[in-house]
Parts: structure tokens; C-alpha cells; sequence
């Protein structure tokens, strides 16, 4: 993506302009305030929390309430839930969304259009809206509090086509032909000559898919039904409705709930930008 | 001519090799659950009956002044939040996108933060803000008004607390998008319009807005997508209370489904939000397969 | 890319075990005390796994003092005894949240994994007699059983006569309230003694009591009031019958927008605006006044034995700060109002006769096993024999004994009853926030409740 110098070329800073800087600054500072309520809870005891108005920075720190969520809660064990269920509902999408994606855009087949575009208008129902049948099937088949029953449904989303297609459209045909002419079947011209193109892509549609997942709630809450099968998301609630006078407990639960996710964004940070981009802003 | 038709089938049998794993996760989750939400909701089925009710669940559907409570409030919040999430996004965005990188990244950042640590732990942190007893918002507003103010149990201001937590739980994305787009237009077309001496307002307004269409037009179907099936936020701000004043159609169907055992009107809320997802898709979709 | 792939496909792999790994999580689990069973010889019978669910009870096996003690310890003790003699019967042990129950099971229900055996109080379990879920345990009962429980107990076990719980123990509903607060409110006289469950009226409540507290006392609320869900609505049930509304009628609809049921809401309605109750009571959950009950920050809260044993347990271990706390009944004119939760083992329909035939065996076992009863003191035993085993352990026990005449059935078992549940909070929210009166939201209720008493039985397979 160009780096744009818009910045010189429009500093006419006018006072409107300004002014909406500084509102825009604000409500940014604004919204970090929750997650340092949330922190600087988490290390105060159940008195201090109730404390009306509060301490803005906590009179004295105490670590029990974490170190009670892991002895009293499987949360290592929720994460490894999280992280396993995200990883693997992604690599499948990665790759039946790929191959689908390179069929829909460099291989004439019958019914081609038709395949695309059921692919696209499903673009725009969620899952949610079937849980009911979903729920149905994933019992049928004896799944429910198992990771396939959390992943395979996931894998149904055609997001992943809509995007790579847009992907695999900008390599030129010609490429393809040269690999045929050198005797290459088709898969073999998709893995060696055509995914390494659209290496972005990929990795944009692996960190949009990956935190998605990560982030899903409803559809684990209902599969998931032993405490050791949770997902973070899922545990995490779990203890906000628990029977528990201690809210600090409550608050060290939701910290770490977000704590995996924020390393991996600072980590990743361009590929969450560029990523979430890609799939519409097409000029 | 048979050669001809060997080669057309090899294609062929290639071309759904490709497709195929996608395809058949796609019918097993999408296309036979939308036949299946269907049939189920034609039935009434109960611990000792199972019986053909053709269209009375639709009927008693529309009868239920809860069901129609959750769709106004559906509509209320489908219009909130979008409206929000692409005003405030592309009012951030134009506000921003000509300033320093550092700059640039930090609001970014700060915005998208709730995204990424997703509503589920968003709504926690603003159920203890916003508790009535012993919440800092509700403690606040209490001494500035005098009065006790409960905003989560007031049929007036529950829904735009909701969708408040969801503008500030998901706007980020909007910026993001808006920025990325901005970018995109052509460094030229903007430095013409300075030669012209257009104000920052003019290039916005006359330039910048009409050239990111797309991306609105992008950001409101995922929006609303997104809030028709809101959930989580629902359930642990509000659990659809005061009295049903915050009730959705998601978690109406969530509550027929889970709570009061009765999957044939779940099933039947179900096929009405899939109508109208599909009618506030069409227009999304018929620009995407003009692109595609 | 070569090794992307490579890697892709490993993880397909990988996905593929998964799926199997943990699909066929119960066969892994079977499988092992099938190999037990070989070293034991002479036992042949097939190796059963029965899961087993419960919501928060009390914490440790006999007493929440025990090192490691959890919600779960009792009922994994009690299956790796029975284990012991059982080597072919494996029992997982889950505790699952009261708020979640009705979803969790209504979702296994759906989809016939419903677990084997639950622990959870009778009432909030009768929906389930109804869809056919719970399997009757009239024939592993005892005359001894019926002779050593007494009749209330077994009344609210029983539908038409059928038994589908085998109740364990019981915990009664009261107020519980901090007397220091009342010392420094200069309310001594309505203090009562430390083991006593005191009575004031409605009135004393009303118009001395609260208002001292809200008066004298900053940054405490005077009582607790919550209806932000079902969870705890048993209090609210209580105070709508606080001046004599029957509630239900002979044939068993709801009947209490009568003249007493609306009084009784108008004065709930009326501690509410009057600052006597904590503030937001439409979105605060019982746990929420709970919570600041135990922080200090409510006067006049609810309890039930085994909450009462967990408050006693946290102070003792520094978990909140101690104070003095008290017993009350929930007043009434002209007598005070009292219910107790029964609670117990039932052994549901999985439709599989071995693991339904083993399940029975199991509640059999530990409802009768003479030292594994005696657990049922961290709430109340309701076996006559145990009370008199641990009476000089139980120091509230006479108090309760005491109270039993002001109880009432609360349920009437009747089909329904989880839905039933969900009508009213909605309608108190409306009181409480000014939509509807209290004459309105009580006839919504009626209307809406009576239609789902209905449609209950319609539906129960005890009625068709």
C-alpha cells in the first residue's frame, strides 16, 4: 500500500479541523479508560472494588485474584481451547477457501458463475440465525462438546473465497499457462506458482479468520459443555455469572481473556490493517 | 468433437476438485440448515406431539407483541449503530488521515483495541461501569442529576446504552477500513483540488466521500449483519430487560431456542431473520458480482 | 510453500484426531475401567460412564474448611467410593452455573446427550419430569426412606404421586441481615439472637427498620431487591405472598393479582421508591446484591442455609472482611413466610437402560450410604436420623425447626415451572420502572403465566 504525503500536501489546518482533532483525541484517550478500569481493578480486593468514588490507582496491589482464577478455574487449559479451535477452524478455511477461490477464478468448470455467487450471497447470513438446525446436526453427529463441533461449522463461512478471489484475479492467466506448458498438472500450478502470489492474502484472511474465531461466543458457549472444553470467551463469561462476591476475581478473569489477543495484535499489527481492508476496498 | 468433450470434462471434474471441499462444508452448514430451520418451522413439537402446523408459528409469531418489540428494537438498533459506526468512522478518519503516521496509528489503535479484545470482555467491563448499586457511570450521573440513575433499567436509554458499548465495541473496524480506502485515492486528484485552493471540508465532502462509497456501502451490510445477530452484549448487559425493552430478534430466538424449549418458534424466528438478511444483502451482492 | 502445505495437511490431520480424539472422549474413558475391570475378577458386568451435573451446592465433602474444598468435592468423592465397589462405573463430575442450567440441559435435551445423573433442587427440575426427561425413582426408594424423610420433603419430590428426585437435603429461604449495621442504626430492639431467625412485620420493616438504615448509615443500601433474571426469584415469590395471596388456585392457575398479591407488590414497589431497597433492582441479579452483601454495602439481604454456610466459610478464611450476620423471616401479615429448597439426585432419560439402571444404583448408593448422608449437614439434612446425629454441628437447626410451620410449597411442581419463572421478572421490571402498575403487571403476569401453565401441560408427558 502506498505511503500517502497527503500530510504535507494538505496541512491548510483549519480551525474546524482542529477542533475535530482534538475531540477525535479525546474519545480515543477515552476508550483506553475502560481497560484501565478493568486492570486496575483486577488487582484490588472485593472491599476496594465496591468503593464508591474509587481509588483511581490502587491503594494496595494484590495478585490473589489471578492466582485463584488459575487454581480455581482451568483458564490455561481454556486458552489452549481458544487458541486450538481459532488455529485449526482457520488453516481449513485457508485452505478450502483457496482452492475454491483459484476455481472460481482461473478454472472454466460448468456452473462456475453459479457456485460464485451462491458463495457470495452466503456471504451475508450468519451462522447465528441456524443454531437451531446447526445445534441439530452437530449433535447428530455426536459432537457436542468436542472441538470438531466448535470448528467445522465455522468452516462453512465463504468469506475466505470472496476474498482470495479478488487475489488470485490479479495474477495474470499467463502464468498458469506457462506451468501447463511445462507439463504441471493443476494443483501443481496452484501450489507452486499461484499461492506464493497471493501470499497476503492468505496471511490477511489467516489473522481476520483467526480473531473471529477467537472472538465467537454464542456458538461455543452451546457446544461446549464440560468446564475443561470452554473456550476463553466462554469461561470468562462463565465466571461473570458465577456465584462469587469478588468482583476482582471477575475483572482478573476478563484481563487475561484479552491479554492473548493484544500480544498477538501489536505483534501482527499491518496484517490486521492491511487485512480487514482488502476484502472490500477494491478500486 | 469427442476429444472436445473429454477435455470440457476433465475441466470440469478440476474445476469441482477446487470448489468441492468448500462446497460440501457450505451444504452441510449453510444450505441444509436453512432447509432444516425451515421444516422445523412448520412443526409444533412438543415432549408428546410432533404435529404439522403449516404457517401457525409465523402466525403466533406475529401475534406476540414481544417478537414484534424485539424487531422494532432490531430496526432501532440496525439504524443506531450503523449510523454511528460509519459517521463517527468516517468522521475519525477524515479527521486523521492527513496528520503524522505515529499519530495516525495511536487513534487507530485505541479504537480498534475493543475490537480486538472482543465484546464479550467489553461487556463485562461496561456491566460493572454501568451497574445501578455500585457502578462508576451510574455513581457519576447520580451525583451530577441528584437522582439515582439506572441507564440499563430504563426502557428509554437501554437501547442506546446497547448500542453506545456496540459503536464504541466495533467502530474501530470502520476507521480502519476508511483509512485504508482514503489512502487508496490517488495522491493527484487530492493535489489538484489543493491547487484549486479547496478548504480540507471541500476535498472531504466533494472528493473524499463520494471515492470511499464503496467501502461504505461495504461497512453497512457487515455492520448490519453483524448486529442482527448481537448477542453477547444482550445478554450481559440487559438480558433483553427491562421488560423486554431490550429485546432483539437474536436473542429472542436464543431464548425460544435455549430457555423455553421451543425450537419451532426459534426455528421460525430464524427463517424471518433470514429473509431479511437476505433482503439487506441484495444490494451489496449485486455490487460485488458486478466487481467479481 | 512446499512446507506451508506441508503443514496444512498435518493440520488437517491433526483437525482429523481431534475430532476423533475428542468425539470419542467418552469411549477413551470407558475404555479404562475396562481394563480395571479385568484385574478385578469375577466382575463381568460391561464398564458404564454416566456424567454427572450439579449446580454450586456446597463446598468440600463434609465441610467447606477442608483443604481444596469445591463445589465438586462431595459428589467426586462420592463417585470414586462407589468406583471403589464398582470398578465398571466411571462418573464424571461437572458443575455447571444456575444460570445456564435450563439452557444446558434444554440444549441436551434437544439433542439426547442429556447427562446421567443431576444434582439440583426439585423445583427448579419439574419442567423436566413433564418433557419425559427424568426417570421415576419410586423403586429404589425404601420404607425406611419414606419413614426417616419426612412428608413435606416427599411432596416436593413427587408428581401425581410419582417420585422423580431423590432429595438429599434442603435448604430454607430467610432474610439475612447485618446486625452491626442495625447496632449503628440504632436498631437493637429488631436485632435478634445470634442462632435465631428473627420475625418483624411488614410494617416494622416498612417504616422503622429501613428508613434508619437509609437515614443513619452512608454508602449502604437498606435491602436488597433484584429482578434481572429468574435467579433467585423464590424471594420475590415470597414477598408477593407476603399478605396472604393464595398465588395459585385449587386448580392450580395463577391467581395472585388478587387484592393481597397487589398489595403486596405495591409495597415492594414502594420500599423501591423510596430509596429503602438498593437502587436498579430491574438489572441487578441476586448475585449482584449478594455480592454487596457480603462487601457491606446492603443492610438486609436474602440467604438460604447453604448460602449462610459459604458467608460463615469466606469470613472464617479472610475472604471478606467478618461481620455480624443474622437471620430473618421474610415478613408477613399475618404470619411470616418461609420455603425451603429440596434438593437431590435424578436420574435422567437417556434412553439407555445399563447407564439409567446404573445411574439409580449410584443415587441409591450415596442417598444411603450412612456416612455419605451426613454431608447433607453443610445445608440441611432431611433425614430424620442424620438431624439427630448432627444436631449439636447444625447451631441454626433449632431455629429452623422452629420456622417450618410459616413454609409453603412454592411450586407445585407443575409442568412448565422454568417458563413460568420467566414470565415474572419481566413484569416486576415494569413495576418496579413505571411502566405498569402493580395491578397491570400482576394481570400480565397471570395472563401470560396461566397460558404457559397451559400449554405445560399440554405438552407433559404426566398429563397425556
Amino acid at each position: 500500500m502506498k505511503k500517502s504525503n497527503l500530510g504535507n500536501r494538505l496541512k491548510r489546518a483549519d480551525k474546524l479541523d482542529l477542533v475535530v482533532n482534538i475531540l477525535v483525541f479525546l474519545m480515543a484517550v477515552v476508550n483506553l479508560f475502560p481497560f484501565y478500569y478493568l486492570l486496575t481493578n483486577s488487582v484490588k480486593n472485593s472491599a476496594a472494588i465496591f468503593k464508591m468514588p474509587p481509588d483511581w490507582w490502587p491503594k494496595t496491589f494484590q495478585y490473589k485474584n489471578y492466582v485463584d482464577l488459575f487454581k480455581g478455574q482451568p483458564a490455561f487449559r481454556w486458552a489452549l481451547n481458544s487458541f486450538v479451535v481459532a488455529l485449526i477452524t482457520t488453516l481449513l478455511v485457508v485452505l478450502c477457501a483457496s482452492l475454491a477461490a483459484y476455481g472460481c477464478s482461473k478454472l472454466h468448470f460448468t456452473g462456475r458463475g453459479v457456485v460464485y455467487a451462491i458463495f457470495i450471497g452466503a456471504l451475508m447470513i450468519p451462522k447465528e440465525i441456524f443454531i437451531v438446525p446447526l445445534f441439530r446436526i452437530i449433535t447428530k453427529f455426536n459432537l457436542v462438546d468436542t472441538y470438531a463441533g466448535m470448528i467445522l461449522p465455522n468452516v462453512a463461512s465463504t468469506f475466505g473465497v470472496f476474498l482470495l478471489k479478488g487475489f488470485f484475479d490479479t495474477v495474470p492467466d499467463s502464468i498458469r499457462e506457462s506451468g501447463k506448458l511445462d507439463g504441471a498438472g493443476e494443483f501443481t500450478v496452484f501450489r507452486k506458482l499461484v499461492m506464493p502470489i497471493v501470499k497476503p492474502g492468505i496471511g490477511a484472511l489467516f489473522i481476520l479468520n483467526f480473531v473471529n474465531i477467537w472472538n465467537d461466543y454464542l456458538w461455543q458457549m452451546l457446544v461446549a459443555r464440560s468446564k475443561n472444553m470452554m473456550t476463553l470467551m466462554v469461561g470468562t463469561a462463565s465466571i461473570m455469572q458465577e456465584i462469587s462476591p469478588n468482583y476482582g476475581y471477575k475483572m482478573a478473569g476478563a484481563a487475561v481473556a484479552s491479554v492473548p489477543m493484544l500480544i498477538i495484535f501489536i505483534c501482527f499489527q499491518r496484517y490486521f490493517t492491511s487485512g480487514i481492508t482488502m476484502g472490500a476496498v477494491k478500486e | 468433437m469427442t476429444q472436445h468433450k473429454q477435455r470440457r470434462l476433465r475441466q470440469n471434474l478440476t474445476g469441482y476438485a477446487f470448489v468441492g471441499p468448500q462446497l460440501l462444508f457450505f451444504a452441510v452448514f449453510t444450505i441444509y440448515p436453512i432447509f432444516e430451520g425451515l421444516r422445523l418451522s412448520l412443526y409444533k413439537s412438543t415432549a408428546v406431539e410432533n404435529t404439522f402446523v403449516g404457517m401457525q408459528n409465523y402466525i403466533n409469531l406475529f401475534q406476540d407483541p414481544v417478537f414484534i418489540r424485539a424487531m422494532l428494537n432490531t430496526l432501532f438498533l440496525v439504524v443506531v449503530i450503523t449510523l454511528g459506526n460509519l459517521l463517527l468512522g468516517l468522521l475519525i478518519s477524515l479527521a486523521i488521515f492527513d496528520k503524522k503516521p505515529g499519530y495516525v496509528s495511536f487513534v487507530r489503535s485505541t479504537f480498534y483495541l475493543p475490537v480486538i479484545v472482543s465484546t464479550v470482555v467489553m461487556a463485562m467491563v461496561w456491566k460493572f461501569l454501568l451497574n445501578p448499586a455500585n457502578g462508576l457511570v451510574n455513581y457519576y450521573l447520580g451525583k451530577a442529576t441528584g437522582k439515582t440513575v439506572n441507564l440499563l433499567g430504563n426502557a428509554n436509554t437501554v437501547l442506546w446504552v446497547i448500542a453506545f458499548v456496540t459503536i464504541v465495541a466495533s467502530v474501530g473496524t470502520s476507521i480502519i477500513m476508511y483509512i485504508a480506502s482514503i489512502n487508496g485515492i490517488s495522491t493527484e486528484m487530492l493535489e489538484a483540488a489543493k491547487v484549486d485552493g479547496a478548504s480540507k471540508l471541500r476535498v472531504c465532502t466533494k472528493i473524499i466521500i463520494p471515492l470511499v462509497r464503496p467501502t461504505t456501502l461495504y461497512l453497512s451490510v457487515t455492520t448490519i449483519i453483524s448486529i442482527l445477530k448481537l448477542f453477547v452484549i444482550i445478554q450481559l448487559l440487559s438480558d433483553g430487560g427491562p421488560n423486554n425493552a431490550s429485546m432483539t430478534m437474536m436473542y429472542y430466538l436464543y431464548r425460544n431456542a435455549f430457555f423455553y424449549n421451543k425450537m419451532y418458534v426459534a426455528s421460525a424466528v430464524g427463517m424471518v431473520m433470514f429473509a431479511l438478511a437476505v433482503i439487506i444483502a441484495i444490494p451489496q451482492f449485486i455490487s460485488m458480482r458486478k466487481e467479481g | 510453500m512446499k512446507k506451508l502445505f506441508a503443514m496444512l495437511l498435518a493440520l488437517c490431520m491433526v483437525v482429523g484426531l481431534c475430532a476423533c480424539g475428542s468425539s470419542s472422549g467418552n469411549t477413551a474413558t470407558t475404555a479404562a475401567p475396562a481394563a480395571n475391570n479385568g484385574e478385578s475378577a469375577g466382575s463381568n458386568e460391561a464398564p458404564v460412564t454416566l456424567t454427572m451435573w450439579l449446580t454450586p451446592q456446597w463446598k468440600g465433602v463434609f465441610s467447606g474448611s477442608e483443604e481444596g474444598a469445591d463445589y465438586d468435592s462431595f459428589f467426586k468423592e462420592a463417585a470414586s467410593r462407589y468406583t471403589a465397589q464398582h470398578p465398571n462405573v466411571t462418573i464424571k463430575v461437572e458443575v455447571i452455573s444456575g444460570d445456564t442450567r435450563d439452557e444446558k440441559l434444554r440444549a441436551a435435551e434437544a439433542s439426547d446427550s442429556l447427562p446421567d445423573i443431576v444434582y439440583e433442587g426439585a423445583f427448579t427440575m419439574s419442567s423436566y419430569y413433564h418433557s419425559g426427561s427424568i426417570v421415576t425413582l419410586d423403586d429404589i426408594i425404601s420404607d425406611e426412606d419414606k419413614a426417616d424423610i419426612g412428608e413435606g420433603i416427599w411432596e416436593n419430590c413427587q408428581v401425581e404421586g410419582k417420585t422423580f428426585v431423590f432429595p438429599f437435603a434442603h435448604m430454607p429461604g430467610t432474610l439475612i441481615y447485618n446486625a452491626d449495621m442495625f447496632r449503628e442504626a440504632g436498631l437493637d430492639k429488631y436485632i435478634g439472637e445470634q442462632y435465631e431467625i428473627i420475625t418483624w412485620t411488614p410494617d416494622e420493616l416498612k417504616n422503622e427498620i429501613l428508613p434508619a438504615l437509609r437515614d443513619n448509615l452512608s454508602g449502604v443500601y437498606p435491602m436488597s431487591l433484584f429482578a434481572m433474571n429468574n435467579q433467585a426469584d423464590t424471594w420475590n415469590l415470597s414477598y408477593l405472598r407476603m399478605f396472604g395471596s393464595k398465588f395459585f388456585d385449587d386448580d392450580g392457575y395463577l391467581c395472585v393479582n388478587d387484592e393481597a398479591g397487589v398489595k403486596a407488590l405495591q409495597y415492594i414497589v414502594d420500599l423501591y421508591n423510596d430509596g429503602l431497597t438498593v437502587p436498579g433492582a430491574e438489572s441487578l441479579t441476586s448475585n449482584d446484591c449478594n455480592a454487596m452483601f457480603q462487601n457491606k454495602q446492603i443492610a438486609v439481604s436474602f440467604t438460604n442455609s447453604t448460602l449462610l454456610t459459604n458467608l460463615l466459610n469466606d469470613m472464617a478464611a479472610g475472604n471478606i472482611e467478618s461481620f455480624d450476620a443474622r437471620l430473618a423471616n421474610i415478613p408477613g401479615d399475618p404470619e411470616p413466610k418461609s420455603f425451603t429448597y429440596v434438593s437431590g439426585f435424578m436420574a435422567m432419560n437417556t434412553k439407555d437402560d445399563a447407564r439409567i439402571a446404573a445411574s439409580k444404583d449410584f443415587i441409591k448408593f450415596v442417598c444411603t450410604d450412612p456416612e455419605l448422608v451426613l454431608a447433607s449437614k453443610n445445608t440441611l439434612p432431611v433425614r430424620a436420623s442424620v438431624t439427630e446425629q448432627v444436631k449439636d454441628e447444625l447451631p441454626y437447626l433449632a431455629a429452623y425447626t422452629a420456622n417450618q410451620k410459616y413454609i409453603f410449597n412454592f411450586s407445585n411442581n407443575m409442568p412448565g415451572y422454568s417458563e413460568l419463572r420467566n414470565v415474572l421478572f419481566p413484569e416486576l421490571q415494569a413495576a418496579l420502572t413505571g411502566e405498569k402498575t402493580p395491578q397491570e403487571a400482576l394481570d400480565s403476569y397471570v395472563e401470560k403465566g396461566n397460558a404457559v401453565i397451559k400449554e405445560g401441560r399440554e405438552g407433559s408427558v404426566i398429563y397425556n
